[in-house]
């Protein structure tokens, strides 16, 4: 089982296509990621470079009408890929749960807090009722929601986002899963809740012992709590590397341009902002070559006519771009 | 030009503005008398940036729409280049909202989908009727210049453009009338940053060329710090600092202003990972607490500030704060200190 | 220096570009669109294609079953069937496109502003409305024939009132909605007046629900209108109409049938055309009903 592994998530080479066979459409093109135990890697990106679309590829969640294929998806050392919808279904929420960025959609408006936390945990834990019912006042304990007895009698319109986030955390810790898929857990909140629940992410991923993929748009938040970082663009990671190193030596011309854009803002001193031109290509459509090519500063013929594979330029950092093969 | 300029009166001058509602509480509550915005004084001198930072549910948004009674002010003044706004009939008011318009976050939403381009930046001056079919025509070709918008945009749905394009058009369509003063609702918060980046400067180069003045509300310190000259900070419908953003930011007076940088994100590793300086949340705007609206919060609250609002007073320094104690509270700052290093 | 131009081309996601109106119709649509159309030809040509008058009596051969001479046989008074239907197309046609447009164009002004103001306007629109509708419309219709007498034009009306709640309803709902919108706060910002938000930031969003909507009160006014002429609150004899032939079929159903069943069917047929081309519409306009529509 997966006590022996250090590994809780191994894929290989995922993709996520949509539409019917005549004109399917690929929109993640193949990628690989390892996240071991107790570890967080982030996948950043910007909207429509496909970092969420991988996340719900993870949960088998992806919209429906869309097809997800890999190589190899193990989590916590069991195959998901060979598992019919049914099977996958019992594995979610137990060995692989998830945390959405808005907490409010992810609950119904017409239940009880209390009643929504008792379903899912006599279906993940097989407790009964009145189990379940001291189940949820621990969990919420645990992600320091104080008064649980009166916010499990609530509805969830009558609490902050940043209370109903902490409550979604706990629910989905609740049967103890080796990978969080946690997209964006914390956008639809206000800067000051965003420390609070990252700070409650980390500190429940000590305790549980799990492996976490943060999906973020914020290079500032991935830089505090990931371990290491996968840069997505058009439905690839084009550089991924240990955070330290992806933020003091960043090689993708992409990474870079990101990165020099958020320090510009974040400083002072900058009077004119370097921008990347243009925007990131439709995620079905990333045109010939790189998809960065056409707004890539450095970009030659080169970069138009193939796709650079991921390669090593250090330990553990890969890139792919022609100009690092060099 | 410059001192011409001081002559004239500001932008937009707002003296204690109030702007209450009524709502019902969740449930089957009473009816009861929300204050979302509580005696706001603000000013936003010509050709000036002026930023409105605070969380959600602090009254910022609100505010903004106070200023073109989008929202309704129960109280105060609100004065556009001088002239009353809160008092003005129904065609005074549609003039004054030639010289002030409005940006907001929601690329998309703020504008008609079933409008070509050319015809959303147009339509401010159809409606003021500034100028004839012709000249109108050239105004558009030139607002879409102006914000870096190709030519064929014009003919284009916004749906066909991305959201950085849309953004600009907002802007274009915000700058037909030539106004004075531009609220900017956090138009980057839905954007990409390299998106985000673009448009700042799109915003940057207006600004030169056509001397408008904006209010930003934003709840993004890094891009308030980056564009505006001066800093509002806003809790619970009132102000409780204010200053040259520079020293707002970089030496934060009040409580809350050093949470919320000290809750800002920065790009690298290396700095100490920040620790959560508020806890709780914001009241609910139905529930502000007694004394200063901040206290419940506050890890230096002390028995006066339950009982005793501060009011905003000087520092000496041209930043006004709204706390007892500021003096008194320790110096260091839990991002002050960076320790910039590694390879 | 402006800042750096972007291409329009490379825009985010993948570009929604405007269909062709008709790309996407499912197979539904276009049965039904084929059987309208058939329908709608056939009316208007009904002097080219029949070699009779509709009002032409033949004493010598009344009731007699389908021929060469009568593809659908006579009536009592020896009238072609098939030159009846024909003819009487036009008015359930008219009469039915008549009223719905009526209850459109009443719906959209008492539910636009009535969604667009909400407060008082939307009250007062909104307990009329539900005065209307609680009368069964049966008993509406007969209020106004007693008012105004029969014809095509107060069968019209009453099919019409009819339907106004229900197009009411539809454009307040979605004016609601539209109204709270972001661009239309931006058109008040920029000072535009009441009406022209209406007219140029709502209305436009009302319009594709308003199609669909007109396509499923169709059927329902078409069979509206028969009844009443059944009834004999319509059309005036001898002016045809399918459900005036129907009801004076009815007497004579004992010596032929053709009478009164070739009218059914050609009422049935079209109302199922009209549903099918609804239903197809539908899918193909109304967002909710389509995935990943953004």
């Amino acid at each position: 089982m997966a006590a022996g592994t250090e590994t809780v998530l191994d894929v290989e080479n995922l993709r996520v296509s949509s539409g019917a066979r005549g004109e399917r459409r690929v929109l993640v093109r193949g990628v690989s990621l390892t996240v071991g135990r107790r570890r967080t890697v982030a996948l950043v990106g910007e909207s429509g470079s496909g970092k969420t679309l991988t996340g719900l590829a993870l949960m088998g969640l992806t919209p429906a009408g869309t097809a997800v294929a890999a190589e190899r998806l193990l989590v916590g050392g069991v195959d998901l890929t060979r598992m019919s919808e049914p099977e996958f279904a019992r594995v979610r929420g137990r060995r692989i749960a998830m945390v959405f960025q808005n907490p409010m959609e992810a609950l119904n408006p017409v239940l009880r807090v209390g009643h929504q936390f008792s379903q899912v945990l006599t279906r993940n834990l097989g407790v009964s009722r009145s189990d379940a019912r001291d189940r949820a006042r621990e969990l919420l304990d645990s992600v320091g929601v104080s008064d649980a007895r009166r916010r499990l009698g609530q509805y969830p319109f009558e609490m902050s986002g940043g209370m109903l986030q902490r409550m979604m955390i706990a629910l989905a810790l609740a049967a103890e899963p080796d990978l969080l898929v946690a997209d964006e857990p914390t956008t639809a909140l206000d800067t000051t809740l965003q420390a609070q629940v990252m700070a409650l992410l980390a500190e429940r991923r000590e305790d549980v012992g799990m492996g976490m993929v943060l999906v973020s748009h914020d290079l500032g938040l991935v830089a505090e709590y990931a371990d290491e970082v996968n840069v997505m663009y058009a439905g690839r990671v084009v550089e991924r590397a240990p955070t330290r190193e992806m933020f003091a030596s960043p090689v993708h011309p992409y990474t870079l341009a990101l990165l020099r854009t958020v320090r510009e803002i974040a400083s002072p001193g900058t009077d004119r902002l370097s921008s990347i031109p243009g925007s990131p290509p439709p995620l079905d459509d990333p045109g010939s070559g790189c998809a960065f090519a056409p707004r890539c500063s450095f970009a030659t013929a080169e970069c138009t006519a193939v796709v650079p594979e991921l390669k090593g330029v250090a330990e553990g950092h890969d890139v792919a771009c022609v100009r690092s093969e060099r | 030009m410059q001192a011409r300029r001081d002559e004239l009166p500001p932008s937009v001058d707002v003296r204690d503005l109030v702007v209450q509602f009524r709502v019902r509480a969740p449930g089957v509550g009473p009816r009861v008398v929300v204050r979302a915005v509580d005696g706001v004084s603000l000013r936003v001198g010509r050709g000036a940036t002026v930023g409105l930072v605070g969380e959600s549910g602090s009254g910022k948004s609100t505010f903004g729409r106070a200023l073109l009674r989008l929202a309704p002010a129960s109280g105060g003044s609100v004065r556009i280049e001088g002239e009353d706004v809160l008092g003005a009939g129904h065609r005074e008011l549609r003039a004054l909202r030639q010289r002030a318009q409005m940006v907001f976050q929601n690329p998309i939403g703020s504008l008609n989908t079933r409008m070509r381009v050319g015809r959303i930046v147009r339509e401010p001056l159809d409606i003021q009727r500034i100028g004839d079919r012709v000249s109108r025509r050239a105004r558009v070709r030139e607002l879409l210049d102006q914000v870096g918008l190709p030519r064929d945009a014009e003919g284009r749905y916004p749906h066909e453009l991305s959201g950085g394009q849309q953004q600009r058009i907002a802007l274009a369509r915000a700058l037909a009338s030539a106004p004075s003063l531009i609220i900017c609702d956090e138009p980057v918060a839905a954007l990409d940053v390299s998106i985000q980046a673009q448009v700042l400067e799109v915003l940057k180069d207006v600004q030169r060329a056509t001397g408008v003045s904006y209010l930003f509300i934003s709840h993004d310190l890094n891009v308030v710090r980056h564009l505006a000259h001066e800093t509002y900070v806003m809790y619970l419908g009132g102000v409780v600092e204010h200053g040259p953003s520079a020293s707002v930011f970089a030496s934060p007076r009040h409580p809350y202003t050093r949470g919320l940088v000290a809750a800002t994100p920065v790009a690298d590793p290396e700095r100490a990972r920040r620790s959560p300086l508020l806890r709780g949340e914001i009241p609910s705007p139905m529930e502000v607490p007694p004394g200063c609206r901040f206290h419940t919060r506050c890890p230096f609250a002390e028995e006066r500030c339950r009982e005793e609002a501060p009011v905003l007073g000087e520092t000496g320094d041209g930043g006004r704060v709204a706390c007892h104690f500021w003096r008194e509270l320790p110096r260091e700052d839990p991002r002050a200190a960076p320790t910039r290093g590694g390879a | 220096m402006s800042a750096v131009p972007v291409s329009v081309r490379d825009a985010t996601g993948p570009t929604v570009t405007v269909p062709r109106w008709w790309r996407g119709l499912s197979w539904r649509a276009l049965v039904g669109a084929g059987g309208v159309a058939a329908f709608l030809v056939a009316a208007v040509l009904a002097g080219a294609v029949s070699p009779y008058s509709p009002d032409a009596l033949a004493i010598g051969s009344r009731l007699e079953g389908p021929s060469a001479a009568h593809l659908l046989g006579t009536d009592q008074l020896g009238r072609d069937v098939l030159t009846r239907i024909l003819y009487g197309l036009r008015p359930s046609l008219e009469s039915g496109f008549a009223a719905i447009m009526m209850a459109a164009v009443v719906g959209v002004a008492l539910g636009l502003p009535s969604g667009y103001f909400g407060s008082l306007v939307d009250t007062v629109v909104t307990r009329v409305l539900d005065l209307l509708v609680a009368w069964p419309a049966v008993f509406l219709a007969l209020a106004i024939v007693l008012l105004l007498g029969t014809g095509e034009l107060q069968v019209i009306v009453a099919i019409g009132l009819a339907e106004v709640p229900v197009f009411s309803r539809l454009v307040r709902s979605i004016a609601m909605v539209a109204a709270r919108s972001d661009h239309v706060v931006a058109a008040r910002a920029a000072g535009a007046s009441s009406l022209r938000i209406m007219l140029r930031h709502v209305l436009p969003f009302v319009v594709t629900p308003l199609v669909v909507q007109f396509a499923i009160a169709a059927p329902q006014a078409l069979v509206a209108e028969a009844s009443l002429n059944y009834l004999g609150l319509g059309t005036h004899p001898p002016a045809p109409s399918l459900g005036a032939m129907v009801s004076e079929g009815q007497s004579f159903l004992a010596y032929a049938a053709g009478p009164i069943v070739f009218p059914i069917l050609v009422i049935v047929a079209l109302v199922v055309s009209l549903t099918l081309l609804a239903d197809g519409l539908q899918d193909r306009l109304d967002p909710r009903s389509r995935i990943g529509a953004r």
